[in-house]
C-alpha cells in the first residue's frame, strides 16, 4: 500500500469517526486508534498522536455549531475545565512510565465501566427542575436547550458538581496518558453525575475535550508521535465528518444517542482490552 | 437596554433558515427570550463559535496545501507499481518530520510539505487556545469574576501544559 493509499482511506474513515465523534462527544480518536493499530499496524505512539490531532479537530468542528446552537452548556464546560486541564497536566508526567499494554488494559476497563452505567440510564430523559448544588448555583452552571426531537425548549438544573470535577479530572488524566477516551468519561460526568440532558452532555463533551487535547498535544509532538502524513487526512477527514454530524444531534432522541454510546464504548472495550491481556 | 436585548434577539434565529415551519418557529421563539435573559451570554456564543470556525477552516486549508505540497515533492509516494509502503514513510525516523518549533521553522524555510501540514496543525492546536482567551476576556466584559478566575486558571494551566512539557 502506497502513502497515497494510506491517506486516501484514513481520510474517509476519518469522516466517519468525526460524525460518530461529533454526536456521541467522543472526538473521533476512539475510531482513529484502533483503525491506525489493528487495520493499518500502525504504532500505538503514532496512532496516539494522531487521536489528539482528531480530538482537536472534532471539538473545533462540532462546538462551532453546538456553541451556536446553544446545544453546548458554556459556562458548565468553561468551568469544568478546570478539573480536566489539572488532570491533563498530571498525566502528562506520567505517560512515558507505563508501557502501552497496561494503557490498552487501563483504557479498556474504563470504557467498559462508562457503557455499564450509561446503558443502566438509557431510559432517563427528564431533566432535573430544582438543585440545591452549592457550586452549580454559585456559578450559574444552569441552562437551556431547544431540543428539535421533542420541539421544545429544555431547562435543566445542574447537581453533582464535585462528583463531576473529580471524573473530569479522571478525564484530563486519561486523555494525557492514553491521548483518547477523554469524551468516554467526560459525558457520563455530565449525563450520570451532573444530570445533564444527554444532547447537551455530548455537546459540551465536544465543547470540552478539544482544550483537554491540547493541553497535552504539546507533548506528543515534541516526542514526535504527531506525524504528518498521517495527522493531515485524519484531521481533514474528521473535521468534515464533525461539522456534517453536527447537523444531526439535535433531531435525534436522547436514547439513540446513549445507545450509540454505550454501543461504541462496548466494541472498543473490547478490542482495547483483546489488545492488552493477548 | 431591553430595547437593545429585543432586537439581538431577533436578529439571531436569521441562520437555522427561519423559512417558516415548527422548528424555525421555536428557534426564533428560544432566542428571543434568552437574549431578553442575558444577551452578552450569547454574544459570546456567536463570538466562540466563529473563533472554532475560522480556526479550523484555516487549519484544515493549510494542512491539505501541505499534503499537495508532499505528494508533489515525492513522486513515489503515489506511484502504484514499484512504489513504496507506506511504512516505510512514516514514524520511525522522527527527523523526516519537524517535531520543534526550530525545526518547524527550518522546515517551512525548505518548503518541505511537511512543514506545512504541522503549520496547520499548530494552527489547529491553538484554536482551543483562542477559544479560552475568548472566555477570559468575555467573562471580563460581563464583570463575572468567578468565571474570569476559572477561564484565567484553565488557559494558565493549558499554556504551561503547551509551553513547559512540550519540549
Amino acid at each position: 500500500m502506497t502513502p497515497l493509499d494510506l491517506v486516501v482511506l484514513l481520510f474517509l474513515i476519518s469522516i466517519a469517526a468525526g460524525v460518530l465523534g461529533s454526536l456521541i462527544g467522543l472526538g473521533g480518536g476512539v475510531v482513529v486508534v484502533p483503525v491506525l493499530t489493528l487495520l493499518f499496524h500502525v504504532d500505538i505512539r503514532l496512532a496516539i498522536g494522531a487521536s489528539i490531532v482528531s480530538v482537536i479537530a472534532t471539538s473545533s468542528g462540532a462546538a462551532a455549531a453546538y456553541v451556536r446552537e446553544r446545544m453546548t452548556n458554556l459556562r458548565a464546560g468553561m468551568f469544568l475545565e478546570i478539573a480536566t486541564v489539572t488532570g491533563a497536566l498530571t498525566g502528562a508526567y506520567l505517560t512515558t512510565v507505563l508501557p502501552a499494554r497496561v494503557l490498552f488494559v487501563v483504557f479498556g476497563v474504563v470504557l467498559a465501566y462508562s457503557a455499564l452505567a450509561t446503558f443502566q440510564k438509557r431510559h432517563a430523559d427528564r431533566p432535573l427542575a430544582v438543585s440545591t448544588d452549592r457550586i452549580a448555583n454559585a456559578m450559574k452552571l444552569h441552562g437551556s436547550y431547544f431540543d428539535d426531537a421533542q420541539g421544545r425548549e429544555v431547562a435543566y438544573k445542574v447537581v453533582g458538581t464535585k462528583p463531576g470535577l473529580a471524573l473530569m479530572y479522571v478525564a484530563g488524566l486519561v486523555s494525557a496518558l492514553l491521548g483518547i477516551g477523554s469524551g468516554a468519561l467526560k459525558v457520563p460526568a455530565m449525563d450520570l453525575a451532573m444530570h445533564l440532558p444527554m444532547k447537551v452532555s455530548t455537546a459540551t463533551s465536544n465543547f470540552m475535550i478539544g482544550v483537554t487535547a491540547a493541553a497535552s498535544a504539546g507533548v506528543y509532538f515534541a516526542r514526535g508521535q504527531i506525524d504528518p502524513i498521517i495527522a493531515a487526512p485524519v484531521a481533514a477527514g474528521v473535521l468534515g465528518g464533525a461539522m456534517l454530524g453536527a447537523r444531526v444531534l439535535g433531531k435525534m432522541q436522547s436514547k439513540t444517542i446513549r445507545l450509540v454510546f454505550v454501543i461504541v464504548l462496548v466494541v472498543i472495550a473490547a478490542e482495547m482490552l483483546q489488545r492488552g491481556v493477548l | 437596554m431591553s430595547d437593545k436585548d429585543e432586537r439581538m434577539g431577533d436578529g439571531v434565529p436569521a441562520t437555522p433558515g427561519g423559512a417558516g415551519g415548527a422548528g424555525g418557529a421555536g428557534v426564533s421563539a428560544r432566542s428571543a427570550a434568552d437574549a431578553a435573559e442575558d444577551p452578552r451570554l450569547h454574544q459570546m456564543e456567536v463570538v466562540v463559535s466563529w473563533v472554532l470556525r475560522i480556526g479550523v477552516v484555516v487549519s484544515v486549508a493549510i494542512v491539505l496545501a501541505g499534503l499537495v505540497l508532499t505528494f508533489v515533492h515525492h513522486p513515489n509516494y503515489s506511484r502504484l507499481s514499484g512504489g513504496i509502503s507506506y511504512h516505510d514513510v512514516i514514524g520511525q525516523a522522527a527527523g523526516r518530520y519537524p517535531h520543534s518549533l526550530h525545526g518547524l521553522v527550518s522546515s517551512l524555510a525548505a518548503g518541505e510539505g511537511r512543514g506545512v501540514i504541522v503549520l496547520g496543525l499548530v494552527v489547529l492546536l491553538a484554536t482551543p487556545v483562542l477559544r479560552v482567551v475568548v472566555g477570559v476576556v468575555g467573562y471580563a466584559l460581563e464583570r463575572d469574576v468567578r468565571m474570569v478566575v476559572a477561564t484565567t486558571y484553565v488557559l494558565v494551566v493549558l499554556l504551561a501544559s503547551i509551553l513547559f512539557l512540550g519540549r
